[in-house]
C-alpha cells in the first residue's frame, strides 16, 4: 500500500477545524436563502438607492408588537400598534418603557419578523435594538424606531410583524 | 396481574360493544372545524388508504409465498436472484405514487401558509405551564389555566369528563373570521394546537411564529401543549370557545370592563382572602409548590414552613409580585390582580400549618406595588 | 461464549498464547470476538434497565391520573428510557454484532485496530455509568426528553445535566471510533478475492453506517458543546437574550439525529438480508440494488432533517423542499421491502426463530415506513407531529426494527458462535409472544395519537384510558417475554445444553462464516486468509 506522509495527514485536521470556522458564514447564507428565523432582517446604514425607491406605490402593514413578559417587567409598549409602510417612505415610531427599579438599567431589545422569509423587506435605519439603551432610575422614556418597505418586496408581501423582547443585559452573562 | 388482567379484558370489552366512550374523537384525526382542517384530513385519509393498498399489496404476495412456497409443502427454491427491469419498475411507480400524494399536499400547504388580511390578531404566550391570550386589537390580556382540582389528578375525587382538557378562561373567538395567532414563549418551547382548527405551532422564546384559522361552527374545542416544557407538560390545555360575531362583541366589551374593574382595590375580610386565596393558590401556584405546599425540591421549594411565608410579609409580597431571577418564580404583579395576590399571600402564610396569623389586603399589595413605580 | 473455542486450539498455532483468565480477559481482551460479546451483554443489560424505565411509564399511564409517580420523575423515565434504548442498546448491539461478524463474514484474522477496539468498548461502561447515577443526583436525572430541546436543556435544566453532556461525549468517542475501526477493517482486511461487490450485504450495511456515524457523532458532540458554553461560560448559542436561537439547537441536533436514525436501521437491512435468503433457500434478490438503495437511503439521511421541525415555523419554501426530499426516502426503502418479498417468493421456506423475526421485521417495519411516509407529509405532520402517532411510528421502526433484527441475528449466529443450537420450542414463545406484545403495545398507539393524545405527558384525558390500558398491557407482555429470551441464551451458551450445532448449522447458508470455519468458531479464525472465488 502506498504510504501517506504523516504532513498531508495532518493538513486533514487543520481544514476540518477550519470547517468549523467556516461554519458561521455558511449557517448566516443558509439563513439568508431559507429565510428560517426570521433573522436575515436589513439595516441599512448606507442610503441605498435601491431600497429606497420613492417610485414604488406598495403599502404594507406593519404591527408592532412587544413580548407579553416584557410588557410586564418593563411597561413596554409601541406607540401605535400598527403602521402602513411605503417603499421609499420612511417613518419613526416609537415604544415606550418604564424602569421601576432605583438603579439605572441597561437593556437590549431584541427584535424578531414574522413571516421570517419576508423579514428581509423590512428595512430598520434606526432602532434601538442597534445598541444597549440605559434607563435612569423610575423613568419612563421612549425608543425611536425609523423603518422603511424594501423596493424589492415582491407582491404576495402582504403584511408584517415586529416583535421586540427586552433582556436586562446583566443577566447576560457579558456576552455583548 | 390479576387486576390488570380484568382491566385488559373490561377494555377490550368496552372497545367491543360501545364506541360512546370515544364517540366524539374517534379512532381517527379529527375532521375539524375549519377549511384547513378538512383539507388535511382528506389529505390524511388519501394517503391513508394509499399506503393500506401498498401494505395490501406487498404483504398479500408475502402471505402467498410464505402459504405456497414452504419447504414442507414440498416447494422447490428457483434460483433467480435479478432483473434490472423489475427493479426499475419498483422504483418509477412508487416515485410516480409519491409524486401524485405531493401536488395535494403542496396545495394545502401553500393554503396553510397564507397568513395575510386576519380581522383579528391573538398573541399568544406560552408560559410554564399556562397560557396567555393578548387580543391586540382590543384591551383584553388573560391567562388560560387548567381548571381540573388537584383532587382529580390524585385520585381523591372522581375525574370530570373533561379531565385535564379544561381551564379557567377559555380563548374566545368569533366564527367565520380570520383569525391570526402570533405565537411565543416566555421561557422554554411550547407548542399551542387545537386538532379541531389543525392548528399546531411551536412557541419559541425570543421569537414570533404565525398561524391562523377560520372556524366555522360555534363550539368548544380543546387541544393541549405537545412541546415537553417540563414538568407541568401534561397539565397546559387549550380551550377555544368559538362564538357568533355578536356574541365574540359582546363578550369583549364584558372582558374590557371586567379586567378594568379587577384593577379597583377593595376591602375583604380575613376568611375572603382565604377563599379567594385557595382558588388562586390551586390555579396558579399548585403546579409546582404543590397543594399541601410542599414543594418539588430543589427546583421548586416548599412554602410549608418557609422562611419567607413565615418572613417578613413585605419580603412575601414582593416575591409573589416580581417574581425570583433566574427561577422558574414568574413575576404575578400584571398576571394576577392585587387582590388575587393579597388573597393568595394571606393564604400562603396561613395555610398547611404555617398559623402566622397575619394578612395582607389589597389597598397594601397596591401601595407596594404603586411604590415600586 | 467462546471458551469452548479455546479447547480447540490449532495445533499448528505456534505463536498463539490463549486468553488471559478471569476478569482480565475481559479487560484486557483485542480478540473481536471477546469485544462483540462484551457489546452484546451490554446491549442486553442496558435493553433490560431501558425496559424497566418503560415498564414505569406504562404503569403510570395505565390509567388517568397520578398513581406511582411524579411528572417530573416521568419525565426522567421518559428522558432516560431514549437514552439508554438508542444508545445503550440497539447501537452497541449492532456494534457488537458488527464486531462478531465482519471478521468472520470478510475473511480476516480479527479487526483492523483491536486496541482501539478494546478502548471503545470499555469507555461505554462509564458512560452508561455515569449517565445513570443521574438518577440519583440532587434535581434528578435529566427530565428535557432524550432530544434535550433547547432551553429546556440548558437554562431550566436540573444541574446533572452536566453528566449527561459528559457521557455523550464519551458515547460519541466510543462510536466513532468504532466506526473507524469497522471502515479500516474493511477497507484493507477483505480476503483475497472478496471484492466490494461480494461482499455480504451486513458488511456493506455497516461499512455505510460507519461513514454516517464518522459524520453525524462530531455533529451531536459540537451541540452538546454548545449546551455546555451556554449552560457554564456564557455563550449564548440557544439563548435569544444573546442574540442566539433555541430553534438553532434543533437543526444541529436533528442533523445527527436523522442519519442517527439509519444507523440504526441500516445493519439491521443487512442482518434481514441474510436470513431471509437463507430460510427461502434462495439467493438474495437484487443484491447490486440493496447496496445502491441502502447508499441513497444513507445519502438522503443528510438533507431530511427539518422534517422533525415542520412545526418550528421554517417557511414555506423550506417546509416544501423537506417534504419532497423525505418522500423520496420511500423509494429505495420500498425498493428493499420488494426486494425481500421477492427473495421468499418461489423460495422453499422454513420458519425456525430468526426467520420468523425476520419476516415479522419486514411486515412490521413497513407498518412503520408507511406510517413514515404519512409523517412527511408536512400538512398532515402538524395534527401527527409530538403526538402518540409519531411515537408508535417510530417504535415500530425500532423495536419490530431494529431490535427485532438483532434478535433474529443472535438466534441465527448463536449455534456459530457457540457450537450449540438453541432451544427451538422456546425461541418460538418468544418470537409469538415478543410479536403479539409488540402490536398490542404500539399499534393502538396510532389511534390515541390520531385522536390527539400528546407525547411526553404522565397523565392523559379520559377518551384515551382504554387505549392506554390495553397499551400497558401489551408493553408488560413484551417486556415480560424477553426474560424467555435471556433464559435461553443463558442456557444455550453457560448452561452448555442444546444439540450440537453443525459446522454449517442451517441448511444452505452462504459465506465465510459458514463454510469456511467450524462450529463453533476457534478463538482465532482466518489466520491464513481463506480464499474467495
Amino acid at each position: 500500500m502506498k504510504k501517506i506522509s504523516p504532513w498531508k495527514i495532518t493538513i486533514i485536521p487543520i481544514l476540518m477545524f477550519g470547517f468549523g470556522f467556516a461554519l458561521v458564514p455558511l449557517y448566516d447564507i443558509f439563513c439568508d436563502v431559507t429565510g428560517i428565523n426570521g433573522k436575515n432582517y436589513s439595516v441599512m446604514s448606507v442610503f441605498d438607492a435601491n431600497a429606497v425607491n420613492e417610485n414604488s406605490q406598495k403599502i404594507v402593514t406593519l404591527q408592532l408588537l412587544a413580548d407579553a413578559d416584557s410588557r410586564d417587567v418593563w411597561q413596554f409598549t409601541p406607540e401605535k400598534k400598527r403602521i402602513d409602510i411605503q417603499a421609499g417612505k420612511m417613518i419613526t415610531t416609537y415604544y415606550e418603557i418604564t424602569n421601576k427599579n432605583d438603579f439605572p438599567v441597561t437593556i437590549q431589545a431584541v427584535p424578531s419578523v414574522a413571516p421570517g422569509e419576508w423579514a428581509e423587506y423590512l428595512v430598520k435605519i434606526e432602532c434601538f435594538c442597534f445598541n444597549q439603551q440605559t434607563i435612569p432610575p423610575y423613568e419612563k422614556i421612549k425608543l425611536p424606531l425609523q423603518v422603511t418597505l424594501s423596493a424589492k418586496a415582491p407582491e404576495e408581501v402582504n403584511h408584517l410583524s415586529l416583535s421586540y423582547r427586552i433582556y436586562q443585559s446583566e443577566s447576560l452573562g457579558g456576552t455583548f | 396481574m390479576t387486576r390488570v388482567g380484568i382491566s385488559a379484558l373490561s377494555a377490550l370489552l368496552l372497545l367491543t360493544s360501545s364506541h360512546s366512550a370515544f364517540a366524539e374523537w374517534g379512532l381517527n384525526m379529527t375532521e375539524g372545524v375549519t377549511r384547513i382542517s378538512h383539507e388535511v384530513h382528506d389529505l390524511h385519509m388519501i394517503i391513508f388508504y394509499i399506503c393500506v393498498a401498498i401494505a395490501v399489496a406487498v404483504f398479500g404476495v408475502m402471505l402467498y409465498s410464505i402459504i405456497y412456497h414452504r419447504k414442507s409443502r414440498g416447494a422447490e427454491a428457483a434460483n433467480f436472484h435479478e432483473s434490472t427491469t423489475v427493479e426499475i419498475i419498483w422504483t418509477v411507480t412508487p416515485l410516480i405514487i409519491l409524486i401524485a400524494m405531493a401536488i395535494p399536499a403542496t396545495n394545502t400547504l401553500i393554503d396553510m401558509y397564507d397568513n395575510k388580511d386576519a380581522e383579528i390578531d391573538v398573541q399568544i404566550t406560552g408560559y410554564q405551564w399556562k397560557w396567555r391570550y393578548t387580543y391586540l386589537n382590543e384591551d383584553v390580556d388573560f391567562f388560560s389555566v387548567l381548571s381540573t382540582p388537584q383532587d382529580q389528578i390524585d385520585n381523591i375525587a372522581e375525574k370530570n369528563e373533561n379531565y385535564l382538557l379544561e381551564v379557567d378562561k377559555p380563548l374566545v373567538l368569533p366564527i367565520n373570521t380570520k383569525v391570526r395567532f402570533l405565537l411565543t414563549s416566555k421561557d422554554v418551547i411550547h407548542s399551542w394546537w387545537v386538532p379541531e382548527l389543525a392548528v399546531k405551532k411551536d412557541t419559541i422564546p425570543g421569537f414570533i411564529n404565525e398561524s391562523w384559522a377560520i372556524i366555522d361552527e360555534p363550539g368548544l374545542y380543546r387541544g393541549q401543549c405537545t412541546e415537553l416544557c417540563g414538568a407541568g407538560h401534561g397539565y397546559m390545555p387549550i380551550v377555544v370557545k368559538a362564538v357568533s360575531k355578536e356574541e365574540y362583541k359582546i363578550w369583549v366589551t364584558q372582558q374590557a370592563i371586567e379586567q378594568a374593574a379587577a384593577k379597583e382595590v377593595k376591602d375583604m375580610s380575613f376568611d375572603e382572602l382565604m377563599a379567594q386565596g385557595e382558588k388562586v393558590y390551586s390555579t396558579n401556584c399548585a403546579a409546582c409548590h404543590k397543594q399541601d405546599g410542599s414543594g418539588m425540591t430543589p427546583m421548586f421549594p416548599a412554602l410549608k414552613g418557609s422562611a419567607i411565608a413565615l418572613g417578613d410579609i413585605d419580603k412575601h409580597i414582593e416575591m409573589v409580585l416580581d417574581g425570583k431571577q433566574g427561577t422558574a418564580m414568574s413575576a404575578f404583579a400584571e398576571q394576577l390582580s392585587v387582590s388575587d395576590i393579597a388573597a393568595v399571600v394571606t393564604y400562603e402564610r396561613n395555610a398547611w400549618g404555617n398559623d402566622k396569623g397575619d394578612s395582607a389586603s389589597p389597598k397594601y399589595v397596591k401601595e407596594l406595588k404603586d411604590n415600586k413605580k | 461464549m467462546s471458551q469452548e473455542g479455546v479447547s480447540q486450539e490449532m495445533p499448528h498455532d505456534d505463536h498463539h498464547h490463549g486468553p488471559d483468565k478471569g476478569i482480565l480477559r475481559w479487560l484486557y481482551t483485542t480478540n473481536h470476538k471477546d469485544i462483540g460479546t462484551m457489546y452484546l451483554l451490554l446491549a442486553l443489560g442496558s435493553l433490560l434497565i431501558g425496559g424497566c424505565m418503560a415498564f414505569v411509564i406504562r404503569a403510570e399511564l395505565f390509567e388517568p391520573g397520578l398513581q406511582l409517580v411524579d411528572p417530573n420523575f416521568f419525565n426522567q423515565m421518559t428522558t432516560m428510557h431514549g437514552l439508554i434504548m438508542v444508545f445503550g442498546a440497539i447501537m452497541p448491539a449492532f456494534v457488537g454484532l458488527a464486531n462478531w461478524l465482519i471478521p468472520l463474514m470478510i475473511g480476516a484474522p480479527d479487526m483492523a485496530l483491536p486496541r482501539i477496539n478494546n478502548w471503545s468498548f470499555w469507555l461505554l461502561p462509564f458512560a452508561f455509568g455515569m449517565l445513570l447515577s443521574t438518577l440519583f443526583m440532587e434535581g434528578g436525572a435529566p427530565n428535557f426528553g432524550w432530544t434535550f430541546y433547547a432551553p429546556l436543556s440548558t437554562d431550566y435544566a436540573p444541574p446533572s445535566v452536566t453528566f449527561f453532556i459528559f457521557s455523550v461525549h464519551i458515547m460519541g468517542i466510543s462510536s466513532v471510533m468504532g466506526a473507524v475501526n469497522v471502515i479500516v477493517t474493511i477497507f484493507n482486511m477483505r480476503a483475497p478475492g472478496m471484492t466490494f461487490m461480494k461482499m455480504p450485504l451486513f458488511v456493506w450495511t455497516w461499512l455505510i453506517t460507519a461513514f454516517l456515524l464518522i459524520a453525524v457523532m462530531p455533529v451531536l458532540a459540537g451541540v452538546v458543546t454548545m449546551m455546555l458554553m451556554d449552560i457554564h461560560f456564557g455563550t449564548s448559542f440557544f439563548n435569544a437574550a444573546g442574540g442566539g436561537d433555541p430553534v438553532l439547537f434543533q437543526h444541529v441536533f436533528w442533523f445527527f439525529g436523522h442519519p442517527e436514525v439509519y444507523i440504526m436501521i441500516l445493519p439491521a437491512f443487512g442482518i434481514i438480508s441474510h436470513i431471509i435468503s437463507t430460510f427461502s433457500r434462495k439467493p438474495l434478490f437484487g443484491y447490486t440494488s440493496m447496496v445502491f438503495a441502502t447508499s441513497s437511503i444513507a445519502i438522503l439521511s443528510f438533507i431530511v432533517w427539518a422534517h422533525h421541525m415542520f412545526t418550528v415555523g421554517i417557511p414555506l419554501a423550506g417546509e416544501l423542499f423537506f417534504m419532497y426530499s423525505t418522500m423520496l426516502i420511500a423509494v429505495p426503502t420500498g425498493v428493499k421491502v420488494f426486494n425481500w418479498v421477492t427473495t421468499m417468493f418461489r423460495g422453499s421456506m422454513t420458519f425456525e426463530t430468526p426467520m420468523l423475526f425476520a419476516i415479522a421485521f419486514v411486515v412490521l417495519f413497513t407498518i412503520g415506513g408507511l406510517s413514515g411516509l404519512m409523517l412527511a407529509i408536512a400538512p398532515a405532520d402538524f395534527q401527527y407531529h409530538d403526538t402518540y402517532f409519531v411515537v408508535a411510528h417510530f417504535h415500530y421502526v425500532l423495536v419490530p426494527g431494529a431490535l427485532f433484527s438483532i434478535l433474529a441475528a443472535v438466534y441465527y449466529w448463536l449455534p456459530k458462535w457457540c457450537g450449540r443450537m438453541y432451544n427451538e420450542t422456546l425461541g418460538k414463545w418468544h418470537f409469538w409472544l415478543s410479536f403479539i406484545g409488540v402490536n398490542l403495545t404500539f399499534f393502538p398507539m396510532h389511534f390515541v395519537g390520531l385522536a390527539g393524545m400528546p407525547r411526553r405527558i404522565p397523565d392523559y384525558a379520559l377518551q384515551f384510558a382504554d387505549f392506554n390500558a390495553i397499551v400497558s398491557v401489551g408493553a408488560f407482555v413484551f417486556g415480560l417475554s424477553q426474560l424467555i429470551f435471556v433464559y435461553n441464551i443463558w442456557r444455550t451458551t453457560l448452561g452448555n445444553k442444546g444439540e450440537k450445532a453443525t459446522d454449517l448449522v442451517w441448511e444452505k447458508p452462504t459465506g465465510l462464516e459458514w463454510t469456511a470455519l467450524p462450529s463453533p468458531v476457534p478463538y482465532h479464525t482466518f489466520q491464513e486468509p481463506p480464499k474467495v472465488d
